[in-house]
């Protein structure tokens, strides 16, 4: 077995694995700042206080402001024989 | 007793294994953390276990039968697993004899029938291992592939997978350096002459870049590990895990304790696992009995201990591990007893009442909930649940179902109906 080929190969498929995620990295970018990461317990106390199942939310976009930070999300309420469209829903927090 | 004659001893008791694994699947109520696997998207765990729940959902039937269904072929396929990973390192009477002591393994088998991810991640880890041996031993491409597809699956089926081939890869780095290599010198050049490692480290990519880009997990370790995940109360966690695997797995770790022994004799790939799979329940919960799925290594050092005895105490020894089995999980509707596993002793609220409330609940298109809501609710109510914890009352929803009294004094309304712990409560207009 020649090695080289074996970790290239193994080397490519790794990253043809982590496309799905690859792609997803601009949308938490934003979690390098630090007023990102300390406004997100706030963004996740905002959707419980709405009755959301948090589990089943995702983050789809991070804006930062001058006034506030605000986080898009997707939900997609699921249960038993039943998955809803997704809905996008907006927290947002006020820079004081 | 002659060699045929054993070979259908063997059969037979493996045999009843496998149908201790398929019976009883919709008795117990569907647990909070299987309706997360079902349910959860990806902010629980790593999306492969879920991924393999969802589709059984939506190909096959949303029913509790078909979703266990995926628990029980796992559990299944890791019984010649754990043959084939035995006899790596001991000789095919002991293998064949762990694979009848995991085929009873209470732990096992109670999760083989239940929609736990832990039954996923117990197959997908020891097939890291037995790739792992099987690389090691042989310069062929398909096990070096194997060992990097099965460490992918395995991290991708709970973000705790990451643990053994991280492990391993740190073992095969130490293992190096006590020929002499400075690490750097390993990872530069060594690591390409002994691909193990590379291989194990590849395997760990797809995870990474999950994690990074998955702030929910990161949110779930740190939000909800809360005091489960560490080692605060030292004492009294080893209490609960004891008390855990005793509720579980009973005369089966008597057996553990008599097989220590053995431990010595165990390659060091296979004793980190099993090593991980018995200290995992004390650092990440020690009450939580999924954890004793990983168990089931124990069947190894139990097997090489017991194939040491006289044949006659060998059969005894077996007998009443299978009577044991037997007792505790046998089919509930011959043999309930007051052994029973007490999941299968009485039927579940839930599935007792879900029909009831739902029938209360018909006009209703969405209801809150109070107290201690877990992810199962959305399995048996059908209107669209609201987890009404961090809410204040005025609730958005005409009905509000508490599940404490505790919660009584958070909304006003008449009450509706009250099953057992249970209030269904409408709340007064305006």
């Amino acid at each position: 077995m020649k090695q080289s080929s074996l970790l290239t190969g193994l080397l490519i498929l790794s990253l043809a694995l982590s496309i799905p995620s690859l792609t997803r990295i601009p949308r938490v970018l934003p979690f390098l700042h630090v007023d990102v990461r300390e406004a997100a317990p706030a963004m996740l106390e905002d959707l419980r206080s709405r009755g959301i199942w948090v589990m089943n939310t995702d983050v789809n976009e991070i804006r930062r402001g001058q006034n506030a930070i605000c986080f898009s999300w997707t939900h997609r309420y699921t249960a038993k024989n039943r998955k809803d469209e997704v809905e996008f829903l907006t927290t947002c927090d006020e820079k004081i | 007793m002659k060699k045929s004659e054993a070979a259908f001893t063997i059969g037979i008791l493996i045999l009843i294994g496998v149908l201790l694994r398929v019976i009883d699947l919709t008795i117990p109520d569907l647990a909070t953390d299987e309706a997360q696997a079902m349910f959860a998207g990806m902010g629980a765990w790593t999306p492969l276990g879920m991924w393999l729940l969802e589709a059984v959902r939506f190909s096959i039937a949303d029913e509790l039968v078909a979703i266990r269904s995926v628990s029980v072929v796992f559990g299944i396929i890791t019984l010649p697993l754990i043959y084939l990973t035995a006899r790596e390192f001991t000789n095919v009477r002991t293998a064949a004899l762990a694979t009848v002591i995991a085929a009873l393994f209470p732990s096992h088998i109670l999760f083989s029938r239940l929609a736990y991810l832990s039954i996923q991640l117990c197959f997908w880890w020891i097939a890291v291992l037995y790739c792992f041996l099987k690389a090691r031993k042989s310069e062929k491409f398909i096990w070096y592939l194997l060992l990097f597809l099965t460490g992918v699956a395995a991290t991708m089926t709970k973000t705790q997978g990451l643990l053994f081939p991280l492990l391993l890869l740190a073992g095969t780095v130490i293992e190096k350096r006590k020929l002499k290599l400075s690490i750097i010198n390993y990872l530069c050049r060594a690591g390409l002459r002994h691909p193990l490692s590379i291989t194990l480290a590849l395997s760990l990519v797809p995870f990474t870049f999950y994690f990074l880009t998955h702030p929910n997990l990161a949110g779930t370790l740190f939000l909800y590990g809360g005091n489960m995940y560490g080692v605060s109360g030292p004492l009294s966690r080893l209490v609960t895990l004891i008390s855990t695997w005793w509720h579980v797995i009973g005369l089966f770790l008597i057996a553990i304790v008599l097989s220590f022994k053995e431990i010595r004799r165990l390659p060091w790939p296979f004793l980190t696992l099993m090593i991980l799979g018995t200290v995992m329940g004390y650092f990440l919960g020690a009450g939580h009995e999924y954890y004793t799925t990983h168990l089931i290594l124990w069947s190894i050092p139990i097997a090489m201990t017991l194939i040491k005895l006289k044949s006659a105490l060998r059969s005894i020894s077996v007998a009443i591990l299978l009577l044991f089995a037997i007792v505790t999980f046998g089919p509930t509707g011959l043999m309930q007893n007051k052994w029973t596993y007490d999941l299968y002793g009485v039927r579940g609220f839930w599935n007792s009442y879900s029909q009831e409330i739902n029938e209360i609940l018909k006009d209703e298109e969405a209801v809150t909930v109070l107290g201690d809501v877990g992810h199962h609710v959305r399995w048996y109510l059908e209107p669209r649940v609201l987890v009404g914890k961090d809410m204040e009352s005025p609730y958005p929803t005409n009905i509000v179902i508490l599940f404490s009294t505790d919660d009584a004094d958070r909304v006003s309304g008449k009450i509706v109906s009250v099953i057992e712990h249970l209030a269904v409560v409408r709340q007064n207009e305006g």
